[in-house]
């Protein structure tokens, strides 16, 4: 199975993964969040990721799934995923990605997952009254 | 030479600076200084990522950063970021003009036992660097991002 690791700013995260279970159900394995507060130092950041690398890690693959492109978590995961084969590090994180991640992990390749995630979660970004009612 | 701030942040470009600082400064050019990062390329690929469009991004060793910085740069907004305090001091003995600087984060690590606010822990040298500053005559603050109070510093180098 391919392995989840969401970090996020604050608890954003653990939340998110709660959320995303209440849709397609619990997953008892295989997804680990890591909260980044003000307070922390980029070394305890790097050890609490590195830690979760450890438990997370996967023949079939290892995605980060991170809340914003160019913050902490993106710095800390980056650098640390060079030395992870399969894996990737996927910045904007919305319930939709993680939804589909969960469902799909089981089953997709790694690269058909890491497109699916994308693309689920673009769709997942649009004004819904203008696309569906029109106007303003 | 519009520099516009001078800030200490170990984390240099994340998402208070992308997100807060840049458009609070109106930054148009962002200046980092450190040696160790010059010579990565790995960290300075994730930085020219995470720099917002449209805003150049000058990574400087400590010596060529005082040559930039004391000439004339240009007529865009700068912010200086360095990932802590000797850099800053370095350049101010070259004879760098600074009038402020503001501490934005200095995380924890072992031998930082001087803590103000929840971002701020200072070593025994940090307490000298920003003694040595603040006697170049330099205003110290410490603030996070802009909407933040101000923390006064002069308790640390008391």
């Amino acid at each position: 199975m391919i392995n989840i690791i969401v970090i996020t700013h604050g608890e954003f995260g653990a939340y998110l993964i709660e959320a995303a279970e209440g849709i397609v159900g619990a997953q008892s394995d295989g997804v680990k969040s890591v909260s980044i507060s003000q307070r922390m130092s980029l070394e305890s950041v790097k050890n609490c990721v590195e830690a979760a690398i450890r438990d997370m890690r996967s023949e079939d693959g290892l995605i980060f799934l991170i809340d914003m492109p160019g913050g902490t978590p993106m710095n800390v995961a980056l650098p640390l995923s060079r030395d992870i084969r399969k894996s990737a590090v996927i910045c904007g994180a919305n319930i939709n990605m993680l939804t589909s991640a969960f469902a799909y992990r089981k089953t997709l390749g790694f690269e058909e997952l890491v497109n699916k995630i994308l693309d689920d979660g673009r769709k997942a970004v649009c004004e819904v009254k203008k696309l569906l009612i029109g106007g303003r | 030479m519009p520099i516009v701030m001078f800030r200490i942040d170990d984390r240099l470009i994340h998402g208070q600076v992308v997100e807060a600082w840049v458009p609070h400064l109106k930054a148009e050019e962002i200046v980092v200084v450190s040696d160790e990062i010059a010579a990565d390329e790995v960290r300075r690929a994730i930085m020219r990522f995470s720099t917002p469009e449209g805003v150049e991004l000058r990574i400087l060793p400590v010596d060529e950063a005082f040559r930039y910085l004391n000439g004339a740069p240009g007529p865009a907004n700068i912010l200086v970021l360095l990932p802590g305090l000797k850099g800053m001091a370095d350049m101010i003995s070259k004879g760098l003009p600074i009038k402020s600087l503001n501490i934005g984060g200095m995380h924890y690590s072992a031998g930082k036992n001087f803590s103000i606010g929840k971002a701020i822990f200072l070593s025994e040298e940090d307490r000298a660097y920003l003694k040595f500053i603040s006697g170049a005559g330099v205003e110290l603050e410490g603030r996070g991002v802009p909407t933040d109070n101000a923390i006064d510093l002069m308790e640390a180098i008391a």
